[in-house]
């Protein structure tokens, strides 16, 4: 008998621990595969067939529709390229060089992946409408106020993500082409 | 008791508890997609319920998203499938200027084909969507010595859909964008009644 409880309050706490292990491991996203390059990462085999099963767990749980491989790469950053959490109490500046692809956009998301309300409805930009200079680079001021040239608005205080979208992306066949190549920096400017 | 048999006595029981979480776990990461309530198809279906052919999501805007991680910049729109009623066509032209895309996905969102109009052939997108008796019927009436007129796709799952989406390369490019979407033609081809 005693055995028997032994057994069973075993089983129950087994129970327990394999589905706080399971929310957990689904809770820290996509997981296996990723691909950094700077302050960005992305899952390259989520938009594939051989996505892995914590993936396929993830992808049902949030809705979230990838982008196909063959379509493009998905970089999300949800630090700085000093590896502080982004947030809406920091201005920061976006710049350099964007992997080569046909189009990107770049969009700014809460940590759950929602737009947010701001009063200029200004939530991304793609490679046609950013402002460039005359050397054909461009700038990216992400900041709660506005500011002059390419203004991204963050909400006030709140952590956000930048989602960068390459759409036929040269190097998004191959995910060996994607680690290393040229992100934009995540420079933080005033904080306050 | 000694402390060194209190320790040997507890082994079973860790022992227990670990391979049941073991299990617990594998099973609840492999059943995620067959339970899980709110799945992209589920998305999809609650924008609308019913109907056959491309249905256009309304534009991301705060508040009013379908799917986490939405491109605002995009069009998007989908068809479903379902190859219990006869294999699904899907086909658009394409103008050789801007993107389009196409992905074929099963229900939990898992990609099992895509394609963007820089690998269309003869301009034009062209998919036949089959199971695998399906597609011996298509081969059987096949003439010889020509290619398939279209590219069968063998799906691995009877229902899912097709995500549609065209890009707006500025804000003002968003209603010829959603034309581009609402022009594919998706429709599933019921077998001659005879």
């Amino acid at each position: 008998m005693l055995a028997f409880l032994r057994g069973a309050v075993a089983a129950l706490i087994g129970v327990a621990v394999g589905l706080v292990l399971t929310f957990s491991m689904l809770e820290r996203g996509f997981g296996f595969g990723a691909v950094r390059a700077g302050p960005w990462t992305a899952w390259p085999r989520v938009g594939a067939s051989d996505i892995d099963p914590y993936a396929r767990a993830v992808l049902s749980r949030t809705g979230e529709i990838p982008l196909a491989a063959a379509q493009g790469i998905a970089f999300y950053a949800r630090n700085d390229e000093s590896g502080a959490a982004l947030s809406g109490s920091c201005d920061y500046v976006i710049s350099g060089a964007i992997p080569a692809s046909r189009f990107w956009t770049l969009t700014l998301t809460d940590s759950n992946g929602r737009l947010i309300a701001n009063s200029s409805h200004r939530y991304a930009f793609t490679s046609a409408e950013v402002l460039r200079r005359a050397d054909n680079s461009f700038a990216i001021a992400v900041a709660p106020a506005a500011r002059p040239g390419n203004w991204l608005p963050s909400e006030a205080g709140a952590r956000f993500v930048l989602v960068l979208k390459l759409y036929d992306a040269v190097a998004s066949a191959s995910p060996s082409g994607l680690a290393g190549a040229t992100t934009p920096r995540i420079t933080r400017g005033r904080c306050g | 008791m000694r402390l060194s048999d209190r320790l040997l006595g507890i082994i079973p029981f860790v022992a227990t508890i670990a391979f049941v979480a073991g299990i617990v776990h594998i099973v609840s990461v492999l059943a995620m997609p067959a339970v899980a309530p709110q799945d992209a198809m589920a998305r999809l279906s609650a924008v609308a319920p019913q109907g056959e052919g491309v249905v256009l999501l309304p534009p991301a805007t705060p508040g009013r998203e379908i799917m986490p991680y939405e491109d605002p910049s995009v069009a998007l729109g989908f068809c479903r499938f379902d190859l219990a009623r006869g294999l699904y066509r899907v086909r658009t032209n394409i103008d050789g200027e801007h993107f389009i895309a196409l992905s074929f996905h099963t229900r939990s969102g898992r990609v099992f084909y895509a394609t963007t109009d820089r690998s269309a052939l003869r301009g034009k997108i062209d998919v036949a969507i089959v199971n695998a008796a399906q597609l011996e019927a298509l081969e059987a009436n096949d003439p010889e010595d020509q290619p398939a007129p279209e590219l069968r796709l063998l799906a691995p799952a009877a229902t899912g859909f097709v995500l549609v989406r065209a890009l707006a390369e500025r804000p003002n490019d968003l209603p010829s964008a959603e034309g581009r979407v609402t022009a594919v033609t998706c429709a599933p081809d019921r077998p001659p009644q005879s």
